[in-house]
């Protein structure tokens, strides 16, 4: 008559092809984004040393230059920052920190993650096919703007990139969905949604971002291939379509698209502050109605990245409003981080210190986001470097800060090792200097007004553009720290104990072993 | 995780049965689950209202989808939910049944007067609740937290004494 509650656990492939834990599957999800950053990373490096000097330097064609930036930008948004943060880091931690004993739907947790390969591998065959006439990949922006998309690359390389997306939207939706299952209907009991985790709140907004804006997506791009192969003109001003609309739809799903990127590191830093300040999270309440507020007004803003379509006055006026709005909730949280900092006993391991060092890049970022929201300044700045630095500041390096800040803060949780904190230290600093050397200069040379997506540019350019190169250089040798750290920490690390920041990791999770077993709360936690 | 309790309709003799319905925690109630398809539907009609006259089919169906999906989830992990344990003590007998969507079927019984009920902590479950009778067991009410199973212990305990 014994029930026994403890099923037999897949080894070897099975764990993880056919897993449907968790943390399995966050793990997997780490590991794909890891690949993907390489692939993006060492393309982005391709870029710059082609950018180091004027001329051609590495590719023959310019195409080919247009080529990378497009697979940069989609493997980077779609393969790496999204599959870590949401995919990693959620799957991960929230059924953790909400004592849910696993995702509601553990097998299309499974499904939502086997869709992401063949994704990547559908984005790396649109590399191998012809694009333009004469010309291989899809040189289209991850923007993917008609008639560059239609007509400008006959060829089945944009196919192949459109059902790439389609796939991953598809692996996103599945997720979004898994997450806010979980996340409205799994919660231990006592755990009332004004007592959830900051990084569980930061997750639902993300699923709930991904859930209104990833159809729009997939209604554009599939309006973009039957345009392409079926014979309609949705956006083919000759046969009564529009290409600004394409515009539209896809900035809908574009500008959110920013906050579904940074939404999850927001999660992560608000954490990891509180744990090495050894304080409660400054004003939560108005922390997470910051969050909720920066997802609502984010889907009300798009054509701030269009003013120079031809949109008339009023409407940029009511864009330009709604844009300065966001400020207002990220001034909040920003204020919030700091004064949760304050009067703290701070400590800053490696953790840490990618929190501070998001704290700067994010305010950077986000004041030039300010200059740019006004639709007079964006008309001269639109397209120049000046709009690759901001956006690189927020959600680029600013997402790849939070992601090794949560990276280093549950290292230990998840593999029950520790890290050397001297090279996380030094995988900190290198990074740091490198990043900002890369990008801050492109504030410089967008100001006199180099555009992007040129593989050549004039003389004069030339020496911030070196010194950017150099930058990233030095980011890449930063990132090999980082490596090296790691495999460091799963060779000779010393074990974890169960909660290794001592009194200021409050969340759930902490009082889990480190690694967690298996099967996490086969009993419910209640939470007072 | 809640759990209640009924007395059924008088059906034995001296004591009448005591009836214990357990079921698993769900935290979204019915009308937060409306109020969560009513925000899903509002953000999804933003797009297609924005873009006015244009053909919006393409956007209409992967919203609709969408939607069916998530609706489909919410009621697929309530539906999930709907399952638990009856333990109906009678005079001579405590009967534990197992119920869900397709009815309730009988899975253990115990003599009223042999059986005992025990907490035992392991590594996986605090006091986990235990009816025994010579070296026959069974565990119940694992979906229940450790208070909950505490106060159900206590509870059997009396009512078995009684």
């Amino acid at each position: 008559m014994a029930t026994d509650a403890h099923h037999a656990d897949p080894k070897g492939w099975r764990r993880w092809v056919l897993s449907t834990n968790h943390k399995d599957i966050g793990t997997l999800y780490l590991c794909f984004a890891l690949i993907g950053g390489l692939v993006g990373g060492a393309m982005s490096i391709g870029l710059r040393m082609e950018l180091q000097e004027p001329g051609m330097q590495i590719f023959g064609d310019p195409h080919v230059f247009n080529v990378f930036t497009t697979g940069h930008g989609l493997i980077m948004v779609f393969f790496m920052i999204m599959p870590s943060l949401f995919g990693g880091f959620g799957n991960w931690f929230v059924p953790l920190m909400n004592g849910a004993p696993d995702m509601a739907f553990p097998r299309l947790n499974n499904f939502s993650f086997w869709l992401l390969p063949p994704a990547l591998g559908l984005l790396v065959i649109s590399l191998f096919v012809e694009g333009p006439p004469g010309g291989l990949g899809a040189g289209i922006g991850w923007t993917a703007y008609a008639p560059l998309s239609t007509s400008g690359h006959p060829g089945p390389a944009v196919d192949f990139a459109i059902l790439s997306l389609h796939l991953a939207g598809a692996s996103s939706i599945l997720s979004s969905i898994n997450f806010i299952t979980t996340i409205f209907n799994m919660r231990a009991p006592g755990m009332t949604m004004h007592k959830m985790p900051l990084f569980s709140w930061s997750i639902l907004i993300t699923a709930f971002l991904l859930l209104l804006s990833l159809p729009v997506l997939a209604g554009a791009i599939t309006m973009l291939l039957t345009d392409r192969n079926f014979g309609t003109t949705f956006f083919e001003a000759s046969g009564g379509g529009d290409p600004i609309l394409f515009q539209h739809l896809f900035w809908f799903f574009g500008h959110p698209e920013v906050y579904i990127i940074i939404i999850p590191g927001f999660g992560i830093v608000s954490q990891v502050i509180s744990t090495f300040s050894k304080k409660p999270v400054f004003g939560y309440l108005g922390m997470v109605y910051a969050m909720v507020a920066i997802g609502v007004v984010g889907f009300i803003v798009w054509a701030h990245h269009m003013y120079t379509v031809g949109l008339d006055v009023d409407t940029q006026a009511y864009f330009v409003a709604a844009t300065m709005v966001i400020a207002v909730p990220t001034g909040v949280k920003i204020f919030s981080w700091i004064a949760t900092m304050w009067g703290g006993s701070i400590r800053f391991p490696a953790a840490m210190l990618f929190a501070i060092g998001f704290l700067f890049l994010f305010t950077v970022g986000g004041v030039t986001g300010v200059v740019l929201a006004n639709a007079g300044i964006d008309r001269a700045m639109h397209d120049t470097y000046y709009v690759v630095a901001h956006f690189h500041y927020t959600m680029s390096i600013g997402a790849l800060f939070t992601l090794f800040a949560g990276w280093y803060y549950w290292f230990p949780k998840m593999s029950g090792r520790m890290y050397s904190e001297r090279l996380a230290q030094i995988h900190f600093w290198l990074l740091f200097a490198g990043v900002n050397l890369t990008f801050f200069p492109q504030h410089f040379v967008g100001l006199a007004g180099m555009p992007r997506r040129f593989a050549d540019y004039p003389d004069a350019y030339e020496g911030w553009n070196f010194v950017s190169s150099i930058g990233s250089y030095i980011s890449v040798l930063g990132m090999l720290v980082f490596v090296i750290a790691t495999v460091q920490a799963f060779r000779t690390g010393k074990k974890a104990g169960n909660n290794p920041w001592g009194e200021g990791a409050t969340t759930l999770e902490w009082s889990l072993t480190s690694p967690p077993p298996v099967h996490c709360y086969t009993e419910l936690p209640r939470i007072k | 995780m809640a759990a209640a309790a009924a007395n059924a309709n008088a059906a034995g003799r001296d004591i009448p049965p005591q009836r214990i319905v357990l079921w698993p925690h769900r935290s979204l109630s019915r009308s937060g689950a409306a109020a969560l398809l009513g925000a899903v539907i509002a953000g999804l009609a933003v797009p297609i209202m924005a873009i006015g006259a244009s053909p919006v089919w393409p956007l209409v169906v992967p919203g609709g989808l969408t939607l069916a999906g998530l609706s489909l989830a919410l009621w697929q992990n309530t539906r999930a939910a709907r399952h638990g344990e009856i333990v109906t003590l009678g005079p001579q007998t405590l009967r534990v049944s197992r119920w869900g969507v397709q009815g309730a079927e009988p899975v253990a019984e115990f003599s009223a007067y042999w059986v005992r009920v025990s907490l035992e902590s392991d590594f996986y479950v605090e006091d986990r609740l235990t009816l025994r009778e010579g070296r026959r067991s069974y565990s119940l009410g694992e979906f229940l937290a450790p208070e909950e199973r505490r106060a159900l212990a206590d509870r059997l305990r009396n009512a078995l004494a009684a």
